[in-house]
């Protein structure tokens, strides 16, 4: 799984049937800095996170197909889980739980 | 399989029920002088490693092959905890803190 910030909704009408009842979000994979890495995404929610949060992405298309409960869909991503917060070497802790990687409503 | 290095974990409260009681790592990976490289991967843990040790992750389809985590909704899993890599005679060993020297 990677973490990524959702950044936008993406509204498609004219999309294949078997996705049709999928909600798309726009989402910027980020680093444990959570600055930005790679080219932005769209994936597959049934979460529900708000924009600017920090999400659980997992790529898979099995998982993501399994997520939408349909055999074969044509999804290759999808959203696991909306992030708390994360620890790295300890040390890093307060620094996350408190300002900038955080997490909510930050966008 | 890639060797990497734990650095730290992840909390997520609202999760797919699927991911429900499984532990998420945040492994980095490492080369084979034992020097953590910036790529990092969350994963979910199926054998009990913790922050600083040197394990095994895989990805794709095959996380889903062990009993742990069959039918779950995972694309990473730590799946050994490594003790010791040899590279051309040269042995790079598990030491406490789970860093890798040079033997």
């Amino acid at each position: 799984m990677i973490l990524a910030r959702v950044i936008g909704t993406v509204v498609a009408t004219c999309k294949f049937e078997k996705i049709r009842n999928s909600k798309i979000l726009a989402i910027q994979p980020v680093d444990l800095e959570g600055k930005p890495i790679g080219r932005t995404q769209t994936t597959i929610d049934t979460i529900g996170p708000k924009v600017g949060d920090i999400v659980l992405v997992c790529m898979d298309g099995d998982v993501a197909s399994e997520m939408i409960g349909i055999e074969g869909a044509p999804v290759r991503s999808c959203i696991v889980g909306i992030l708390d917060y994360y620890n790295v070497d300890k040390k890093s802790v307060n620094k996350v739980n408190s300002d900038k990687v955080l997490l909510r409503g930050e966008r | 399989m890639n060797l990497g290095r734990v650095v730290g974990t992840v909390v997520a409260t609202r999760k797919n029920e699927k991911l429900v009681g499984s532990k998420l790592l945040i492994v980095k990976s490492m080369d084979l002088e034992g020097n953590v490289v910036d790529p990092f991967v969350v994963a979910v843990d199926t054998v009990g490693a913790g922050v600083g040790e040197v394990v095994l992750v895989v990805t794709g389809s095959s996380a889903r092959a062990t009993v742990d985590t069959q039918g779950k909704s995972v694309d990473a899993i730590v799946m050994a905890i490594v003790d010791y890599i040899e590279v051309d005679r040269n042995l790079f060993e598990k030491v406490k803190e789970g860093k890798v020297k040079t033997v």
